[in-house]
């Protein structure tokens, strides 16, 4: 199919905003940006590009399926649905599954299963050990040659240390990139809200901030002993912000990401006892949250992912400890970066790259680049379109939206190898 | 937060003592007053709740505060019944909602619920009929709310007034709902000085900005006190490596004699029930007659039933 795009504004791999391009797409490929004849082929669909901006490549670093494990209710095709809606062209998925992702059948038959769906690209994390249980390492050559794109233990960290340096080791043998979401297993058992005078009141049993200090330590203690390439997930408290800095001033091989929730709420939503703020780590201060702004200005922070965790209402409908942890946010996600690019007076195009370009680098140790590169992944944004999320509006499975504002814009299109495969 | 207790400042549910204005305590207070003369005069019982039905349904074994919920309701003429969830549906995966609108089906008008969950009441309170009224009995740590009630009116009892008062609570704070909800009915009704002591392990995070002021000095945090309140520690907090004895628990936070020399003469000691003496409390000290632990009991019955026959009152 040809596509030509009129009048579109595109986030470029430079991370600047070209205005009012012209992009005409062929057999898969962008072929001439700079399009402007007269389109006499019948055969080409034209896209108004009034109020839209192109924006290539979202990758997300953080979500959940819940597949395999949860197939009796077709999560998969509304997870994937739901991905494609939110303009999310690479989806890289946790292995906290039932069965866990540790047997590379199980990661070629989520690739598989999902391309059916969609030919979405979706990056299934292996489990770093097998089950998750953090005794014995998962087969990380195999399960990377089946398609896992890195390695993680989801939200069981590895107790074992001596288990943990092992991994560091064998993963640096391959150049595998661990994808580490820091919580202390002791500190962090059986606690659903940040340790403050919030959860105090609340008489929430809190997470201690050391839970997710302690564990950076120790994983930038061995990255800078073995080499291991780090990539640290959901980062919420200031103090890892300040441990991350240092060690990425020392050439630590480290990167790390956070949560979209982190940016949109904080501890103080948890009043109430609203179970869609019962979140993994939990919401942290105002000023976890500031810091978190200032590091992602000046790119501590690498990326920022969606934490996608469809859940369902049943399991939400619970006094907020019994109730499942977890937000929807794959299709609200682009439309928040907007939103908070206006709240907090960040530039939109440094946002923009923490979901698209530095992501996209993490996993693939390079830049994409849009005019050169075949076979595009992108979505088209309209910003003229507002809406209201709502259990009707998404396709997820969760209908685990913590906030009912309205949304200025919305994915209007999404194109996986140069090829439409959504229009809203 | 939304306080779903309160509709237009009038009181719908009793959630937590947290947004309740000075002006509704000191109207239940009023009201259990009320009901302490009648048994002063020797009425056992009113009819103001005669044909109502309550349900207490408790998540959690208790046996005094139920049953003192139970008295209360049967001496309004209150229609009672007793569910021990924790031993019935629950335990059959039926969810809590599920068990609260099968027992809304069945013409209950108000709920008595204790869970271990804190924000359970609130939870129940926020998904049920508004015609159905809620009294949080104790949900997890967060909030008793008829205990720090009936410990205020207590204290009121003995020292009329609340504003030149110096009151030490002391013990397991961490894991106290009695604790947040003594800390809040006081702030509420203008103490100038509270303090909480314990060893750092059992004080909550960010105790001050409850309006309190800490200790980890027993001695320290009792000394020219006019009152003050135990809390019972739980056998299982020495499991967990809060504290490595009894024995020692007792040395440093134990309420003895000599303790009680360093507050003021005229100082009030309360406990909210069940005591273990010897681990927090030293004999001679709860049955000395500074102590007030058993007036606290007959006082919570009068507070219980102003409490539900308030609420019965609101539309």
């Amino acid at each position: 199919m040809k596509y030509l795009i009129k009048n579109i504004n595109v986030f470029d791999s430079n991370s600047e905003i070209q205005t009012n391009q012209n992009i005409y797409i062929s057999k898969g490929k962008i072929e001439n940006f700079s399009y402007n004849k007269n389109n006499n082929d019948k055969k080409c669909q034209i896209i108004d590009g009034a109020n839209k901006l192109l924006v290539p490549v979202i990758t997300d670093l953080y979500s959940n399926l819940k597949t395999p494990g949860e197939e009796h209710r077709s999560i998969l095709d509304q997870e994937i649905s739901a991905a494609i809606a939110g303009g999310i062209t690479n989806v890289c998925c946790q292995p906290a599954t039932d069965p866990v992702l540790d047997e590379p059948s199980l990661i070629k038959d989520l690739i598989s299963k999902a391309n059916k769906i969609f030919p979405i690209n979706i990056k299934p994390f292996a489990a770093i050990t097998k089950n998750l249980a953090g005794e014995q390492l998962s087969e990380m050559k195999e399960l990377f040659d089946a398609g896992a794109i890195g390695f993680s233990q989801a939200e069981k960290p590895i107790i074992d240390t001596k288990v943990l340096l092992r991994a560091f080791e064998y993963a640096k043998t391959f150049g595998f990139t661990l994808f580490l979401r820091p919580t202390e297993n002791y500190l962090s058992k059986n606690t659903y809200a940040n340790e403050s005078s919030i959860a105090t009141r609340l008489g929430l049993k809190g997470s201690n901030r050391n839970s997710e200090i302690i564990e950076i330590l120790k994983y930038i203690a061995l990255s800078k002993d073995i080499g291991t390439k780090i990539h640290l997930s959901k980062i919420s408290c200031k103090e890892s912000l300040e441990i991350i800095q240092k060690a990425k001033n020392e050439n630590i091989n480290v990167t790390c990401d956070v949560s979209i929730n982190q940016l949109l709420f904080s501890e103080q939503d948890i009043d109430g006892y609203n179970t869609n703020y019962h979140l993994v780590p939990p919401l942290r201060s105002k000023i976890d949250q500031k810091e978190i702004f200032n590091n992602i200005e000046n790119d501590v922070i690498d990326a920022i992912s969606s934490d996608h965790c469809p859940v369902d209402l049943d399991k939400k409908m619970l006094p907020f400890e019994e109730s499942e942890p977890g937000a929807s946010s794959f299709e609200t996600f682009l439309p928040l970066i907007f939103k908070i690019a206006q709240d907090q007076q960040i530039n939109i195009t440094k946002l923009l790259s923490k979901i698209s370009l530095e992501p996209y680098k993490i996993l693939n140790n390079k830049k994409y680049d849009l005019n050169k590169c075949a076979n595009i992944d992108f979505c088209l944004y309209d910003e003229s379109l507002n809406w209201i999320p709502s259990q009707s509006s998404i396709k997820t499975s969760g209908k685990n939206i913590p906030f009912e504002y309205e949304l200025q814009g919305r994915v209007s299109h999404t194109f996986v190898d140069g090829e439409k495969i959504y229009e809203l | 937060m939304h306080n779903i207790q309160l509709n237009n400042g009038q009181l719908q549910h009793l959630l937590c003592i947290e947004g309740l204005s000075r002006q509704i305590i000191e109207e239940i207070f009023t009201r259990a007053d009320s009901f302490l003369d009648l048994e002063n005069n020797n009425v056992k019982k009113t009819d103001l709740l005669n044909g109502k039905t309550i349900c207490n349904l408790f998540f959690e074994n208790s046996t005094r505060t139920r049953t003192t919920f139970e008295i209360a309701a049967k001496k309004l003429s209150a229609d009672v019944i007793n569910l021990n969830v924790s031993t019935s549906s629950q335990s059959k995966g039926e969810s809590i909602l599920d068990t609260i609108n099968n027992l809304i089906a069945m013409h209950a008008d108000m709920f008595v619920i204790r869970h271990n969950q804190s924000g359970a009441a609130h939870f129940i309170a926020k998904h049920i009929n508004k015609n159905i009224k809620v009294v949080n009995a104790g949900d997890g740590y967060h909030s008793h709310p008829t205990q720090g009630l009936l410990d205020a009116f207590t204290i009121r009892h003995y020292k009329k007034d609340f504003k030149k008062l110096k009151i030490a609570i002391v013990g397991d704070i961490k894991h106290s709902r009695v604790a947040r909800s003594e800390i809040n009915a006081l702030n509420i009704l203008g103490v100038p000085e509270i303090r909480v002591i314990a060893p750092q392990t059992l004080m909550p995070y960010g105790v001050k900005d409850l309006g309190v002021i800490p200790f980890d000095n027993l001695d320290h945090g009792v000394k020219d006190v006019d009152v003050i309140m135990m809390l019972r520690l739980q056998k299982e907090r020495m499991d967990s490596a809060l504290i490595p004895s009894q024995e020692e628990y007792f040395k440093t936070y134990g309420l003895t004699s000599k303790r009680v020399d360093l507050a003021n003469p005229d100082c009030i000691i309360m406990h909210p029930g069940p005591m273990n003496r010897g681990v927090e409390i030293e004999s001679s000290v709860a049955d000395s007659n500074k102590a007030v632990i058993l007036p606290q009991v007959s006082f919570g019955i009068a507070i219980r039933m102003a409490v539900m026959s308030l609420l019965m009152e609101k539309k």
